[in-house]
């Protein structure tokens, strides 16, 4: 059985937000809510960095783990998906998540938030498959179409990476062997700091 | 009738109109199982379940995210 992942390699990714713009496109994401960012360290320094975040869907949820209302579901591949009827709009899963991946679209005045929407691995969610209810609330379903989500598909330099973990991980070491790895992140250095 | 039946007549009925706009908030609770989700089922949940799509999906990644 597959397990649905995202990989975003921060050897390539170039901080275009081309995922960032392919999400809010597809899935008309609410104002003021990101579903994915890209994370840039040591912005215009030498040797800066780059990573695309979103929803990781975690195997073991926190989010899940500290809802009052238990409004989330995990599908057999491991997309974690959530109920927004359900939802009461706590920000325990906010706060509980460490990517921050939960966000509250600012539908009212004085703070007010509204239902939590986070990123769905363009899986939508309860309700029928590509119908329009579906879609005003969560945004397209690719993966029951059969096509992953166009974040990934969309990266123009490859770096994001969502499908299945073992493909994701067969693609990720064919690069590292090809290139070589930093011994920063996965090597000497990061092994006995010298 | 009397002044005073009448305005304890008239009373009872106020009252009783009153306490009808009272509904039983018993009867509106949604009660939470701790881990336990109460929403509708998904219907890709299914799909996802039986592997309908696995293969698509894995085709898909080897011709869209592989280096070109």
């Amino acid at each position: 059985m597959a397990r649905m992942k995202f990989l975003c390699d921060a050897e390539r990714c170039i901080e275009c937000n081309g995922c960032v713009t392919a999400c809010k496109n597809e899935n008309e994401v609410p104002w003021g809510v990101n579903r994915r960012r890209v994370i840039t360290l040591d912005d215009g320094k030498e040797g800066e960095k780059s990573i695309s975040v979103a929803c990781m869907h975690c195997t073991d949820a926190p989010c899940a783990a500290v809802c009052p209302v238990d409004c989330f579901y995990t599908t057999a591949d491991g997309v974690v998906l959530h109920d927004k009827d359900q939802c009461i709009g706590c920000g325990y899963c906010f706060y509980s998540c460490p990517f921050g991946a939960p966000q509250y679209p600012q539908a009212e005045a004085f703070g007010v938030r509204g239902k939590m929407d986070k990123c769905t691995f363009c899986a939508g969610g309860p309700e029928a498959d590509n119908s329009a209810d579906e879609f005003t609330k969560y945004g397209s379903n690719r993966l029951s179409q059969g096509k992953l989500p166009l974040c990934a598909e969309m990266c123009s330099t490859k770096a994001l990476l969502g499908g299945d973990g073992d493909q994701i991980a067969d693609l990720y070491r064919e690069r590292i062997l090809r290139r070589g790895g930093r011994p920063q992140t996965w090597g000497w250095t990061k092994a006995y700091g010298t | 009738m009397t002044k005073r039946f009448s305005f304890a007549l008239a009373l009872g009925i106020l009252s009783v109109v009153t306490l009808t706009g009272c509904d039983d908030p018993r009867s509106k609770v949604q009660l939470h199982e701790p881990g336990k989700y109460i929403g509708p089922v998904d219907p890709l949940l299914e799909k996802s379940a039986s592997g309908a799509n696995e293969e698509a999906l894995k085709q898909r990644f080897a011709s869209i995210q592989r280096d070109r």
